[in-house]
């Protein structure tokens, strides 16, 4: 386990999903003709990967394909219906850039809310606060209310706040959906620069290119199963030929 | 269950209940006018209802009546107020759970704090009360912290059941009000159980777990001490938190899921 950071062995996650809507009318015609009132919904077969410490692996698939219930199980947000998962250190998520923020508290407050979820204690965020809200764009909004920002600029904040708390494990979810490219590539190095070093990074997202430059490694999931998995710009290059294979239909 | 518990009391965890409830401290009472006042009113408007149409029948025979009927007001509503907090917190943070390694009972136990805050400036009313009627002794301090510990384990415990059960219904928010309500009478805040039915007393003592709480806090406030009801209120308070607990680490997978 020393040299993974995660192993997992044929999980599979299935969640109960309602059938119909739940009215106290069905819930007594379920329950009097002993009929279940949920159904199961199976997200992932049987999925076995490792992945070592130091590596970094993005996920690709579509909507659907069990990206971010893979990324649960993985940070033990989930726990496995069958098979197991074992972690060698308990990792750091960005799932949702929303996560941990209030809309009103001022920009600054949501920095501590923020990182104080992260693992960033206050001192060393006071520290940080400037290459932090720098990082976001962000310096001249401190003592504004967070509802004053737009959405792409809550999401520049959580991954900069993200990025300068510590951890050498990451998980990351979709962490570039509503940044604009000009913020890509202005924090591109800074994003290389605190990803590399030795951490371990899983992360999804539908931006091939973003992955394929900081992956050295992808995961393909496709309706909850590994389709492929391999070097990541071969990995993407297949799963977009998919992709517009299937639009072309 | 043991190595669950060590793993709690982390620095981590530690920092995050205090960034939470500094979050809520700010958050409160925001945008109102009247702020923290509010926090006041409902218990001191209780306390001149229940002064005005009790006092003549229970009060009469009761010393420091309006002390005697504060205490208990205070103490049910923080029950309830607690109880309903925690449980609606419990499913408005599930995107934090969904998203976030933070251990689920971190997040409930942050939003203890602002209750807890409020409960103890209001029992300082009743300690002012207390030194007025010339009942304050510092020796119902130190006795009265651990039943306060105490108290705040049972809500903590209760409204941890009370969060799982949520999840899996929201009918349980609504039967919550109606317990509330009924809590509120069968509780002895403007009677005293001596003035009830033997039957009564008996259900009263012993079925509701509220009854020891506020015997043996108003007991000290008044400058007594009831043996009885003071261990058993510790007792209930250790039992309904590790009964809570033990369920919610049994439950909140499927709670979260199913929520």
């Amino acid at each position: 386990m020393n040299e993974n950071a995660i192993i997992a062995e044929n999980v599979s996650k299935h969640f109960f999903i309602l059938r119909h809507r739940e009215t106290a009318f069905r819930v007594i015609k379920a329950l009097l003709h002993k009929e279940p009132l949920m159904k199961k919904l199976r997200v992932l077969h049987n999925i076995s990967v490792t992945i070592k410490q130091g590596e970094r692996v993005a996920v690709v698939g579509n909507n659907g394909a069990g990206k971010t219930t893979l990324l649960r199980l993985m940070a033990g947000i989930y726990k496995p219906t069958t098979g197991l998962i074992r972690t060698g250190s308990e990792p750091k998520v960005l799932l949702n850039f929303w996560t941990g923020f209030n809309n009103d508290l001022s920009v600054i407050d949501n920095v501590y809310l923020r990182g104080a979820i992260v693992g960033g204690e206050r001192k060393a965020l006071t520290h940080d606060m400037k290459v932090i809200l720098e990082m976001a764009g962000l310096a001249t909004f401190m003592y504004s209310p967070l509802k004053r920002l737009s959405m792409g600029q809550i999401q520049r904040l959580s991954l900069s706040v993200f990025l300068n708390t510590p951890g050498d494990f990451l998980i990351l979810d979709e962490c570039l959906a509503f940044v604009d490219k000009g913020f890509i590539i202005k924090s591109d190095a800074a994003i290389r620069e605190k990803i590399t070093g030795g951490k371990t990074i899983i992360m999804a997202s539908h931006d091939g290119e973003f992955l394929a430059r900081h992956c050295p490694r992808a995961i393909w999931l496709d309706e909850g199963r590994i389709r492929m998995d391999g070097d990541c710009r071969r990995v993407i290059c297949e799963y977009e030929r998919s992709v517009a294979g299937q639009a072309a239909k | 269950m043991t190595n669950r518990l060590k793993n709690l009391f982390t620095r981590f965890n530690w920092n995050l209940v205090l960034e939470l409830t500094r979050a809520q401290f700010r958050l409160i009472d925001h945008n109102s006018i009247l702020g923290f006042f509010w926090s006041f009113l409902g218990p001191l408007a209780m306390l001149a209802v229940t002064y005005a149409i009790f006092s003549a029948r229970f009060g009469k025979n009761i010393y420091a009546y309006p002390l005697y009927l504060l205490s208990g007001i205070i103490m049910v509503n923080f029950f309830i107020n607690t109880t309903f907090y925690v449980m609606k917190s419990f499913y408005e943070a599930l995107p934090m759970m969904l998203n976030t390694t933070v251990r689920r009972e971190v997040i409930l136990v942050s939003h203890i704090p602002i209750p807890l805050y409020k409960f103890l400036i209001e029992l300082l009313f009743c300690v002012a009360l207390s030194v007025f009627y010339g009942r304050f002794s510092p020796t119902m301090v130190l006795l009265g912290l651990p039943i306060i510990a105490s108290f705040t384990a049972f809500i903590l415990g209760v409204s941890l059941l009370l969060a799982l059960l949520f999840c899996f219904a929201r009918d349980v928010e609504h039967l919550w009000m109606l317990i509330s309500r009924v809590l509120l009478f069968i509780s002895p805040i403007f009677y005293e159980l001596k003035d009830i039915s033997s039957w009564a007393r008996k259900f009263v003592y012993f079925g509701n777990p509220l009854t020891p709480f506020v015997i043996s806090l108003r007991e000290l406030l008044m400058g007594r001490f009831d043996a009885a009801s003071y261990a058993y209120s510790l007792f209930l308070g250790v039992f309904f938190l590790a009964l809570g607990y033990w369920a919610f680490c049994r439950l909140e997978d499927t709670a979260v899921e199913r929520a």
